[in-house]
């Protein structure tokens, strides 16, 4: 490793260079762009939870003046392709059929037929003129009715993938199962002095991005088509639109507009295919923008579950076995996060013997899409109220048995490889330390303490830096920037190039713009973009360095590079040092214009934890608590803009102490999510929450030049768990149900008051 | 929204003239235009009343105040003798939505502002008052936000306004102008409990326009107070409040006012509550059994029983506060 | 059914628009006037991204009907700056950061105009209540609340 660097412009807060359009409402998200000649889409949805399509009848549709096209399920092409996600795959038939319905309905709003109109009323109008005759099956509302006797199947064709359990065979609607082990469980458990077992359930919860899903697609008669789109992902897009519609990828351009949100759930396709589907049809372009009932039941959310816990301890607090169970609901096809949770869920401690077992099922509600840290909230939700349990029986503080078991570097994590520097101890210690830790509690206040994990991803990322013949650069990435990773990507370029940050403009390319990038997620753009950025920056400051070995007519070897400034050979006549402005004013005549690049393939991104203390107070009458204290501690390897890495921090804390004390989705008996409305399903609004401190730790990340690791996911894994701590210490109730909603914390408060106290 | 005929009224002659057969009125927009969005309202015509001249809150003879039917739920909320003279009012006002919701709801569209029930608000669901003899989806639904008082077989939908709460707590009256002449209402009658027919929800007649709402003095309205229990901290319905008013004097209560929201079919007065107060001291015991005797009819349903002692819990706590004051 | 024909004010100019009866104003500015900078969140007035000043008041766009506007006065996020000068808000949004995404950044200036322009000097609690129809999922508000309250105090300072 090398010495720590001193950094110009990482570490400061400029402001962002996208905020001024931000601030003055002149950026254009998905809904706010408008092509000449546009029609309108709308999507007919199906009114019933699960249902076998009969027939669909699109006539009187199609009759209806201003209509120009119609699609259905039949229109797509069915596909077996797959789109690479790092390690993993998108399956784009599974994709496609959720796009637009094929034979069946899986889930109350899944989009059946479209129709683009010269007028949104017109489509919506023709649309409900579609005759869709359904044969209505019963629907499998959650994990228990799935698992359940004479449960219906969603998928007659699924069968179980990966390591076989007590349930392979028939049908199905476990869509997989796979283990995790280590060490002799048996005997763990045998040699434990305490073992606590909890089982624990969340409900459904959406992303809750604010901006609804919005695109145009056009297509012309040579099969050249373009898409503007809200997305994370431009590349998924691309491949997932070419596949599903039934044309080659190299003819669709996709262009990303400003992103409102997405938090893992726009990185699928939703709209895309059925606009562009209905674009080719029409040969006109077509606009859809979602509405927020359908936002809520047809996209997004993360899975509801129920997770068993058992863990075993010394009498000192070591923590010698642990086995779980895993539920997640995968929504209508497979794909829950239920792996990750697995592999998440140990990942802070050396447990030497465990087992886990983890299952993805189906049910009739939308697919889940990721959401932040995809799977290990809602596990960390479980194992971390079971290590306060711990630590409450064993009369040890919750930080001083969470060191005592803590892994470091040269620890192998629970899901596989060794951990290399990792900064679990030191943002551990840092929350020991913090007076917050020791800040007296008022009446009816508890505190809560839990860490949390994430892996983080690498994966493709390109980037160039294009000199200006003025000195300044302009940065392009495929990466929209959900969050102000402009700024981040503009001062990465500054730092190499030694140009002030301000001289630097950073955009996001489209699919032809821009070389191939994965999404924006994994909590990946700073780390592995960045990197390509430095990399980029780095070879186009060699290429100044080769001109003014030009000019000087020395080795390029023999300049050297300093604050921004080529630097003479000593001795060399009539030479001095030239700045960048200097070099790029004389790029013609030294060989013309200066492009510096980079891609790569980042396979490995450094993993983070962070720890969260919550102070909870709690009305014991009616049951509702408020969050009255919050600090979040997380190793951040090296925070580049430290003020949007606190944001990130805050805003992950907000996601889930919404997810803890409110956010659900409320389901009727036959499949209809009840409470498809802001005002219904209810995130926190800004008199929910106190100021949320952040302390950043940084330990430095090996694989980043400048030590950066994720920070975008691992803030939400924390505060389900901090929360029900916190719960638990204001009223002596262990909650192993979310949200702690009012009404459910009134009744468990009530029932345990009921109970007569043993002497 | 279906299409409708838009019309803007200059004076209420117009406003009733336009008022045809499937009009609707048009104040704030915050229950309709929500509601024409989701086509459970469907109005043929909208006429725009927001140029009628019922923007006053004046002062009535004797200490009382009449505040007009547009007058805004923010504008109410901060007016002087409203925060002076009847403050559980205000305090109603200001529990309530959003401050952009609040700059726009008026006080006669609050009147009629109309349920939160999922099954109302959902056209595909079976509701009564939605689509009379429809049946109802709340009654082995999702529940736990419905009735718990005032409830029938058809309709168990919860009244979500906080200010209708404060009004029925202190005996107000709606004033109505229709072809055939003004009338005055009693808040407390103004609002139908939904018996057999969920879908007439108040005592307005066809055409007929709410041009003000009469606040009758109340001396002891300064000792009062508006509590309201909710999932969070501001903007949600209420899972349980209410309005109380204590006439104190020499260590009795000599008269008292309780309304409930949230836990009723309609803007809920508790006179029987409100007698076993008189004569008793303001102490733990008895504002208890107020709240015990407010309950005693309320009928749970498989997901809304918490209401019911969350319910006597509020009005313990309001009457408390109103109690304790100077 | 023939379109009406809308007069109004719009950040301080005279703008005249034609509409259907049932569009929105929200509906009028986006697409009708190309006002983009005003968000549609939720449609039904739950989450304050399409915030305008209504004759001064601040109203959801999404719930006021398009033809109410005639005669009234509108002020949008693309009203608050003047020539080069940001307003205070959006430069303090700038400032802390208190951003993330930015789709409902243009609604939560609006609102907090309106609060400034009726509470000079609020609380952090206050800013908070007032604010709490305007959603935001990306900062935890911790930024937003900082930004209006440093953007009061600086409006204070230059006013005095």
């Amino acid at each position: 490793m090398t010495a720590p660097r001193d950094f110009k412009y990482v570490g400061t807060r400029p402001i962002r260079h996208d905020g001024v359009d931000k601030v003055t409402g002149r950026a254009s998200y998905g809904a706010d762009a408008a092509w000449p000649g546009m029609l309108h889409g709308f999507v007919l949805r199906s009114p019933h939870a699960h249902a076998r399509i009969v027939s669909i009848d699109t006539g009187a549709a199609e009759a209806v003046p201003g209509v120009h096209a119609v699609i259905t399920g039949k229109d797509l092409p069915e596909t077996t392709a797959t789109i690479a996600l790092g390690e993993a795959a998108i399956d784009l038939r599974d994709i496609g059929d959720n796009v637009l319905a094929k034979t069946k309905t899986l889930y109350h709003g899944h989009a059946v037929a479209a129709v683009a109109a010269t007028t949104i009323d017109i489509a919506r109008e023709a649309a409900a003129a579609i005759e869709v005759v359904y044969d209505v099956l019963e629907p499998v509302t959650g994990i228990d009715r799935a698992l359940g006797a004479g449960a219906p199947i969603l998928h007659p064709a699924l069968v179980t993938k990966g390591a076989a359990g007590p349930d392979a065979g028939g049908p199905t609607n476990i869509a997989s199962r796979m283990e995790l082990k280590r060490g002799d469980v048996d005997a763990g458990f045998a040699e434990a002095d305490l073992v606590v077992e909890r089982e624990f359930r969340t409900p459904m919860v959406h992303q809750g991005y604010i901006e609804p899903h919005a695109c145009i697609a056009r297509c012309g008669e040579d099969g050249r088509a373009v898409v503007w789109c809200t997305t994370q992902g431009p590349f998924v897009v691309r491949d997932a639109c070419a596949a599903i519609v039934g044309l080659d990828p190299a003819n669709v351009k996709v262009v990303p507009s400003e992103i409102g949100g997405g938090f893992g759930g726009k990185i699928v396709v939703y709209l895309e295919p059925l606009a562009l589907a209905l674009a080719r049809k029409a040969r006109r372009p077509v606009k859809i923008v979602m509405g927020r009932d359908d936002v809520f039941r047809a996209t997004g959310p993360t899975s509801g579950s129920k997770v068993r816990v058992k863990l075993g301890a010394k009498r000192d607090g070591t923590i010698v076995a642990a086995s779980a169970s895993l539920w997640y609901e995968a929504g209508a096809y497979a794909g829950s996060p239920v792996g990750a949770g697995a592999m998440c869920m140990l990942a802070a401690y050396k447990v030497p013997n465990f087992f886990i077992e983890a299952y993805d099922v189906v049910v009739n509600k939308p697919k889940v899409a990721a959401y932040r840290a995809p799977g290990s909230p809602i596990a960390a939700f479980a194992v971390e109220s079971v290590v306060d349990e711990i630590a409450r029986e064993l009369k040890i503080d919750p930080i001083e048995l969470r060191l005592m078991n803590a892994n470091a570097e040269g620890d192998r994590a629970p899901y596989g490889p060794k951990y290399g520097p990792i900064g679990l101890a030191q943002i551990l210690e840092a929350a020991r330390a913090h007076p917050h830790w020791r800040a007296p509690l008022g009446a009816n206040q508890g505190r809560g303490f839990a860490v949390g994990f994430w892996f983080n991803a690498g994966m493709n990322s390109s980037a160039t830096v294009t000199l200006n013949s003025d000195g300044s650069a302009a940065v392009v990435t495929g990466n929209p920037d959900i969050g102000g990773t402009r700024a981040a990507q503009a001062m990465m370029a500054a730092e190499e190039l030694g140009i002030p940050v301000e001289r630097v403009r950073s955009n996001v390319g489209d699919t032809d713009g821009s070389g191939f990038t994965d999404v924006t997620g994994g909590s990946r753009v700073c780390y592995a973009t960045g990197m390509a950025v430095i990399r980029a920056a780095e070879d186009a400051r060699e290429q100044l360095r080769a001109r003014a070995a030009t000019i000087w007519n020395v080795s390029k070897d023999a300049v050297g590079w300093e604050n921004g400034r080529a630097i003479p050979p000593a001795g060399t006549e009539k030479a001095s040092p030239m700045t960048v402005a200097e070099l790029t004013a004389k790029m013609t005549q030294t060989g013309g214009p200066i492009v510096g690049r980079a891609s790569l393939y980042a396979p490995m991104a450094g993993p983070a934890f962070g720890a969260h203390i919550c102070d909870l107070e709690v009305d014991p009458e009616t049951g509702r608590s408020r969050i009255v204290r919050y600090t979040a501690f997380q190793d951040v390897g090296k925070a580049v803009h430290p003020s949007y890495v606190e944001g990130q921090m805050q805003g992950g804390v907000a996601q889930g102490i919404g997810w803890a004390l409110n956010e659900e989705y409320i389901y009727s008996a036959d499949g209809v999510m009840e409470n498809a409305g802001f005002l219904d399903y209810r995130m926190p609004v800004a008199s929910d929450l106190p100021m949320i401190e952040t302390v950043i730790v940084e330990v430095a990340n090996p694989l980043h030049p400048y030590g950066v690791r994720g920070v975008g996911e691992v803030p939400i894994v924390p505060p389900l768990a901090a929360v029900a701590n916190a719960m638990r210490d204001a009223t002596g109730i262990r909650f192993t149900e979310l949200p702690l909603s009012p009404p459910r914390v009134l009744e468990a408060i009530e029932a345990a008051a009921a109970v007569p106290v043993e002497a | 929204m279906d299409p409708f005929r838009f019309v803007a009224a200059a004076d209420e002659h117009a406003a009733r003239a336009a008022a045809s057969a499937g009009a609707r009125y048009l104040a704030g927009g915050t229950t309709l235009v929500d509601l024409m969005k989701l086509h459970v309202e469907r109005p043929r015509t909208v006429v725009d009343i927001n140029a009628l001249p019922l923007t006053e809150i004046a002062e009535t003879p004797g200490g009382g105040v009449r505040v007009g039917a547009l007058v805004r739920n923010s504008d109410m909320a901060h007016h002087p003798l409203i925060r002076a003279r009847f403050p559980l009012l205000s305090q109603a006002l200001l529990a309530g939505a959003s401050p952009q919701i609040r700059n726009m709801a008026t006080t006669g569209g609050n009147l009629l502002q109309r349920t939160r029930c999922y099954y109302f608000r959902d056209t595909s669901a079976a509701c009564n008052k939605r689509e009379p003899g429809s049946g109802c989806s709340a009654l082995d639904g999702c529940n736990r936000i419905h009735a718990v008082l005032g409830t029938s077989d058809h309709c168990i939908a919860t009244h979500p306004s906080d200010m209708c709460v404060a009004l029925a707590a202190l005996d107000a009256f709606v004033l109505l102008s229709g072809p055939r002449g003004s009338r005055v209402v009693p808040l407390v009658e103004f609002h139908l409990m939904p018996g057999d027919h969920p879908e007439r929800e108040t005592a307005i007649e066809p055409g007929e326009l709410i041009t003000a709402v009469d606040v009758p003095p109340l001396g002891f309205a300064t000792r009062s107070a508006y509590v309201k229990v909710r999932d969070r901290a501001s903007y949600a319905f209420a899972l349980a409040s209410a309005a109380v008013a204590l006439d104190l004097r020499g260590g009795e209560i000599r008269d008292a006012r309780i309304a409930l929201g949230g836990v009723a079919t309609k803007p809920w007065r508790a006179r029987e509550a409100e007698r076993t107060l008189v004569g008793r001291p303001p102490d733990a015991a008895s504002f208890r059994a107020a709240a015990d005797a407010a309950l005693a009819g309320a009928r749970p349903r498989a997901h809304n029983g918490f209401k019911i002692e969350l319910a006597k819990r509020t009005i313990v706590r309001a009457l408390t506060r109103a109690g304790a004051m100077a | 059914m023939s379109k009406l024909h809308i007069e109004t004010t719009i950040n301080r100019e005279p703008a005249e628009f034609l509409c259907e009866p049932h569009e929105t104003v929200l509906s009028a500015l986006r697409n009708g006037l190309g006002l983009t900078g005003t968000k549609e969140g939720c449609a039904t007035g739950d989450c304050g991204a399409c915030s305008i000043l209504l004759d001064g008041r601040l109203v959801p766009a999404c719930l006021v009907l398009a033809p109410e506007a005639q005669g009234r006065t509108i002020t949008t996020i693309e009203g608050l700056s003047r020539g080069d000068a940001l307003h205070p808000l959006q430069q303090k949004f700038l400032e802390h950061a208190a951003l993330q995404c930015g789709i409902c950044t243009p609604g939560f200036i609006v609102a907090a105009k309106a609060l400034l322009d009726a509470t000079p000097e609020p609380s952090e609690e206050e800013t908070r209540y007032w604010l709490a129809g305007n959603l935001c999922r990306c900062t935890g508000y911790d930024k937003i609340v900082r930004a209006v309250l440093d953007a009061a105090s600086e409006m204070k300072g230059s006013a005095a």
